[in-house]
């Protein structure tokens, strides 16, 4: 497997992207750049649901709808492998078959109860060869002013009536990601080639599957994996070269345009280092370079366009 | 005169967890020794737990330099609850967590720490050298935890020299206090910004991943404070510039 960078944008639109629980969840800030934060753990969050819905198998979540032990939940998957194991004394085949097994540890890493032949200590460690950086707002947000609502369900029993809550949101925010896949990371966990396809995948579906009530109107806009030829190059956070035309007081997608000239530039220096760039983007969201508005595969240089998997087609 | 390796660190975010806290967690304003070590022996390609040895004090030199003052903020994570490993598979569900992360200062959009490192096997000090001039690195760099994703810049491999101080001096990295004369931090009274922090961090493990020593360091705000050293310090030269600094 070879390294490859990610650079994730989607935007919120009247909605609230990630509350902070100790805040009254209202969406994290760094309230001195009026800049959105979204945790690593969300964006992760909404990729394990997609796993989930998929029915894959995962070790953090539910059995057959039933919440068990970490040893309990490895018992149950052990069920389904050929022989009998001890989780006290795994041997490396069954280890390897566990991972086999399970797409988030493959991708996110876990620690697992586990004693397995030849490692010190209780327990297995597995790093995430994924690993997404917290994401920010591109543009300046704002709180929509308005942010009492009223419930029809009451905060106790002797209570008439329905009772006032809290929920902020915010007009507009562009979100953006940067992550990464580490290849020798991933020797660690196993993860295949295919498994970083599903990623591609569930990076571009999951977000608007997850409609709830304070998680409507986010939409991905721009999927871009950069895949070097190599499992040790790495170049940096690809939001450094991003550029809003359209900071402050947006509302809309429409209301603004990425200026990409950077970018570009950056990708054709290190084109030689590059093995594939894996694309996804939504004309929603205007890229410019070179005072052009293009979708962004048309945009790159030629020598850039060789190198591109487009992601548009049937499966994402 | 022998050489040291010169490279800054930088990221979006930081987190540096201090040992001594817990249900919150905190965060130092600058990489540990520890981390640095772990930041090293990683980009080398080094195990978990496989590399505490040689990167030991008396093997590895490490000095670092905050270029920026951070700016703090706290933001509550949900993590999973676990009460032990058993209960990490989100078994016990979640639990929130206040931690303290690094932003860039206002006037900046990353983090750099300016890292001084050398060894005393001079081939995985050349080891290292290459892989960071090349941007090739075995595990990928961060910031403390793992989705503080880093970037690394190479500027060179500087000559460094060990000189003794009769007088207080500029001191340009993080400086241990145990390594400064009593009373010989002069501050200067007519900046603006005259802010001093103590902070106390990890310096090594032991082969079994316990902290073996801890040490105390004097940072000003401006990034570099004035005052004698005790015995010797390393007069690094690179980029043109004279750059005093003390080994954590």
């Amino acid at each position: 497997m070879n390294n490859s960078e990610i650079l994730f944008l989607y935007d919120a639109k009247l909605t609230n992207p990630n509350g902070d629980i100790d805040d009254e969840n209202r969406p994290r800030m760094d309230y001195e750049r009026s800049i959105n934060l979204v945790s690593d753990v969300r964006l992760k969050r909404y990729l394990r649901d997609y796993f989930i819905n998929k029915e894959l198998e995962v070790y953090a979540g539910q059995v057959d709808g039933k919440t068990v032990n970490a040893t309990k939940r490895l018992e149950n998957l052990f069920e389904k492998y050929d022989e009998k194991i001890n989780l006290t004394k795994l041997p490396e085949p069954a280890k390897q078959w566990m991972l086999d097994q399970l797409i988030d540890v493959r991708l996110f890493g876990a620690t697992m109860p586990i004693k397995s032949e030849g490692s010190k200590g209780g327990s297995l460690t597995y790093t995430g060869p994924v690993q997404f950086n917290w994401g920010h707002s591109l543009n300046k947000v704002s709180l929509v002013e308005s942010s009492s609502i009223t419930s029809h369900f009451s905060s106790s029993d002797a209570n008439e009536r329905g009772s006032i809550g809290k929920d902020y949101r915010l007009y507009y925010s562009l979100i953006a990601f940067h992550g990464l896949i580490s290849a020798k990371r991933a020797e660690h966990t196993r993860l295949a080639d295919q498994d970083v396809q599903l990623l591609d995948e569930a990076i571009v579906r999951s977000i608007p599957l997850q409609a709830t009530r304070s998680k409507v109107g986010q939409y991905p806009r721009l999927y871009l994996r950069v895949e070097y030829n190599n499992p040790e190059f790495i170049s940096g956070d690809l939001r450094d070269y991003l550029r809003l035309e359209e900071q402050e007081g947006l509302r809309s997608v429409a209301e603004t345009k990425v200026n990409i000239d950077l970018l570009v530039d950056k990708l054709v220096q290190v084109s030689d280092q590059i093995e594939k760039i894996h694309i996804w983007h939504d004309p929603a969201l205007e890229l410019e370079h070179k005072e052009e508005t293009k979708p962004l595969t048309e945009l790159l240089p030629p020598t850039l366009q060789e190198k591109v998997n487009s992601l548009e087609g049937a499966k994402v | 005169m022998s050489t040291i390796l010169v490279f800054d660190l930088k990221g979006a975010m930081a987190q540096f967890k201090k040992f001594d806290t817990n249900s919150s967690s905190l965060t130092y304003i600058a990489p540990p020794r520890t981390v640095i070590a772990g930041l090293v022996a990683g980009i080398l390609g080094y195990e978990k737990d496989n590399h505490y040895e040689v990167f030991s004090p008396e093997n590895a030199n490490i000095a670092v330099s905050v270029i920026g003052w951070p700016r703090k903020i706290i933001q509550t994570i949900n993590y999973m609850f676990a009460k032990n490993k058993t209960d990490l598979n989100l078994s016990k569900g979640r639990t929130q967590i206040p931690v303290e992360f690094l932003f860039p200062s206002l006037d900046k959009h990353e983090l750099t720490y300016r890292i001084f490192f050398r060894h005393a096997d001079p081939n995985l000090q050349y080891d290292l050298k290459q892989r960071l001039k090349n941007q090739s690195y075995a595990y990928p760099p961060y910031l403390g935890l793992t989705e503080m994703l880093g970037k690394i810049s190479w500027i060179e491999e500087a000559t460094c020299e060990q000189i003794t101080a009769d007088d207080p001096i500029p001191i340009h990295t993080l400086s241990p206090i145990e390594q400064l004369k009593e009373n010989s931090v002069q501050f200067n009274v007519h900046s603006d910004q005259l802010f001093y922090q103590k902070e106390r961090m990890p310096r090594f493990f032991n082969g079994n991943r316990y902290l073996q020593e801890t040490m105390s360091y004097l940072i000003e705000r401006s990034g570099r404070i004035i005052a004698q050293p005790k015995e010797k310090y390393f007069q690094v030269q690179y980029q043109g510039k004279t750059e005093n600094i003390l080994f954590m």
